[in-house]
């Protein structure tokens, strides 16, 4: 005798309880339903395999009926975890029903004491089932892509292939029915079931880690979307931005021109001066001190526009809006004045603090009041900046003069891509309105009362400074 | 064509503008203080009189007052970009009825406002920030213009007042002598006698002021 299979078994089973047990315990943190129930089926069937090897010393009861019925249980929960794992979980009832025929089923075989037909339906059962995991083994395999899941479907063609080599060795009286025969079928199962329980688990393990690595480079696509969409979004602004200045920039050219043409006046007039002898210095004095306050304003109208160009990280700090309006209004100005139409400012004299990035709250104004002049250029009337502070909130309203909105453009305004311009992009608007939200506020078009548009911008105050500030 | 009102120099200070505007008086129109300051700071050095106005249409409602002012040779120095009345519409509005030759100045170099100045018939275009040397020579051009205008128009006014002391049968000889008809056949149009029409003749030669036979035709020419 080369092997004794009660002990065997014994020694199986030992390794199973501690490999499920282990395995449990490794994936602890990562639990799902379908590792419960993989680890217990190896708890059930270790206890199986310990009843199998102590059949000599219990009731028949015990060591043949509750063995065979925790076996297949085992079977059984697993082909249920690896369906869990798929997403395409197996109906329990079915499964518990199916459990109780059996049950009823062997009891029955037994009492008729047929000893062949038990071993042959048990038997077939068996090789069933393992059959079973192997092709949902390779299903989840194929599906997901975890190459360990072959390993698992390997395994249980293994286990099938031994089952029914077993069936056609009884069936040809080479070995006993008997399972405890000490002999070369009991020494193979005993064998397949302990490269079984260790591959199976180690499967497992590395089907959890697989898991875990789509998961992670899942996460990590889906961060970078979302960076590039929040740069491409930044970037859109900006050029809309640009486009935006691009579209005042002939009369800003023309703003700037007036500075350096007294700029240069003064010089020259300063020049002819000098050459002709004349040398007064209060009038010499008094032409310099004009020539740097032009130079001055030559580099504010410079420094407004590339402020305004400056790409940027949004910003969140506390910006005091009606100052925000009296510098694009002067950017806007110079077009007005091109347009021949008459800006007028109504601001009020506090200052009105909100919370966000300054760029992007003149990036509205400059498109709200853009859109305003080109509503009311043919018009040669005036468009209205007015700020005041109503329940908490800083309201600011550009208003035209001009033809106003048909209920379509009121309807489909702020959509992106939606333009009444000829030339239009249909972006203003939407970007306008998406900072707006991102500063916790509202951008709305109205008709007014008295025939142009209405643009609102409400943005939530900033909470007052402390009384320290 | 009446003649413009003179202002006669009372005061020193009146007597230093007179002289400049003997030389030239220039009026700026810009809607920015900074560039009529530095402007009018380089024309008064260059001995010129000069005004500024901060819009076209103050500068029209101060000219339709139609104040006396100092004789001398006038030119416009306008901004193209103004507000409610631009630089265009302003050269438009006095195209009819103004003998001021224009000089426009813009911020932008653009190709159409400068064509549709040259077509309303302004004398010069010119690109701000300004070259003194450039601007200085387009305002002589200007005063220079305005000069001979001003000089034809007096001629002019000048001539018509002769013809105006003409007599209605010193006229009709007068015309048909210029379309170069013989007295004698005058006198048979006109039915009078010959030494009738020779004494008209000799007469129109003197209130016109007219030397020779060319000389009548040239002054009838200019006024008829």
């Amino acid at each position: 005798m080369i092997f004794d299979a009660g002990t065997g078994f014994l020694f199986v089973g030992a390794l199973n309880l501690f490999i499920s047990i282990a395995l449990w315990l490794v994936l602890y943190r990562r639990r799902t339903l379908a590792l419960d129930l993989w680890c217990g089926a190896g708890l059930v069937l270790a206890l199986a395999l310990f009843l199998l090897a102590a059949r000599a010393l219990l009731p028949s009861l015990l060591g043949y009926t509750l063995a065979s019925l925790l076996a297949i249980t085992a079977a059984l929960m697993r082909l249920h975890a690896i369906r869990l794992e798929l997403g395409e979980p197996a109906p329990v009832t079915r499964t518990i029903l199916m459990l109780l025929a059996f049950v009823i089923l062997y009891e029955w075989l037994r009492a008729s004491e047929n000893e062949p037909l038990r071993f042959y339906i048990l038997m077939g059962i068996l090789i069933l089932i393992s059959a079973r995991i192997a092709w949902w083994a390779w299903r989840l395999g194929r599906i997901q892509g975890r190459q360990s899941a072959y390993w698992i479907a390997g395994v249980h063609v293994a286990m099938a292939a031994i089952h029914a080599l077993r069936v056609v060795n009884v069936a040809l009286g080479h070995f006993s029915p008997h399972l405890m025969t000490q002999g070369y079928d009991a020494l193979m199962l005993a064998m397949i079931l302990l490269i079984a329980a260790i591959l199976m688990n180690i499967a497992w393990l590395g089907l959890a880690l697989e898991g875990l690595i789509q998961e992670q480079v899942a996460a990590a696509a889906a961060q970078a979307r979302g960076e590039e969409h929040r740069m491409l979004g930044e970037r859109i602004a900006h050029l809309e931005r640009q486009r935006g200045l691009g579209l005042l920039s002939a009369s800003l050219g023309h703003e700037l021109k007036q500075p350096l043409t007294a700029v240069l006046t003064n010089a020259q007039v300063a020049r002819r001066m000098l050459i002709g002898g004349d040398c007064d210095p209060a009038r010499t004095l008094d032409l310099i001190d004009k020539i740097v306050y032009n130079t001055h304003r030559a580099n504010g109208i410079i420094e407004r526009i590339r402020g305004f160009l400056r790409p940027s990280e949004s910003s969140r700090e506390a910006v005091d809006l009606s100052l925000v309006a009296r510098e694009v209004a002067e950017l806007a100005a110079a077009e007005a004045r091109a347009r021949q139409v008459a800006l007028r400012l109504d601001l009020g004299s506090r200052p009105l603090r909100v919370t966000g990035d300054p760029l992007q709250l003149s990036q509205i104004l400059l498109n709200l009041l853009r859109n305003a002049l080109d509503a009311s250029s043919d018009r040669g009337q005036g468009v209205e900046l007015r700020l005041r502070e109503q329940g908490g909130h800083a309201v600011l309203e550009v208003e035209d003069r001009g033809p106003g909105l048909t209920p379509e453009a009121l309807r489909l305004a702020g959509q992106p891509f939606f333009t009444t311009k000829p030339e239009g992009l249909g972006l203003g608007l939407s970007i306008s309105r998406a900072i707006a939200e991102q500063h916790g506020g509202t951008l709305s078009l109205s008709n007014a009362p008295g025939g142009g548009a209405l643009a609102t911008l409400k943005l939530p105050l900033a909470a007052p400074l402390s009384a320290a500030g | 064509m009446e003649e413009p009102r003179v202002r006669l120099p009372i005061t020193a200070e009146e007597h230093r503008l007179a002289e400049r505007c003997a030389r030239g008086r220039i009026v700026v129109i810009d809607d920015d203080p900074e560039i009529l300051a530095a402007l009018s700071a380089l024309f008064e050095l260059e001995h010129y009189a000069c005004e500024t106005y901060d819009s076209a249409l103050a500068y029209l409602r101060a000219s339709t007052a139609e104040p006396p002012c100092f004789p001398g040779p006038c030119c416009l120095l306008c901004d193209v970009r103004l507000p409610e009345l631009d630089g265009l519409e302003l050269q438009r509005c006095l195209a009819g009825h103004d003998e001021i030759p224009i000089l426009l100045m813009s911020g932008s170099s653009g190709a159409p406002e400068a064509i549709s100045a040259f077509r309303a018939g302004a004398l010069d275009f010119l690109i701000k920030p300004l070259d003194d040397r450039v601007l200085l020579g387009a305002i002589s051009r200007a005063l220079a213009l305005s000069a001979e205008r001003q000089c034809q128009a007096a001629h002019r006014r000048e001539l018509s007042a002769r013809l105006a002391t003409l007599t209605q049968r010193e006229l009709e000889v007068a015309r048909r002598v210029v379309q170069g008809q013989r007295n004698l056949r005058i006198a048979e149009a006109m039915g009078i006698g010959l030494r009738t029409v020779k004494r008209y003749r000799s007469q129109v030669m003197a209130k016109l002021q007219a030397e020779t036979l060319v000389d009548l035709i040239r002054r009838l020419d200019e006024s008829l």
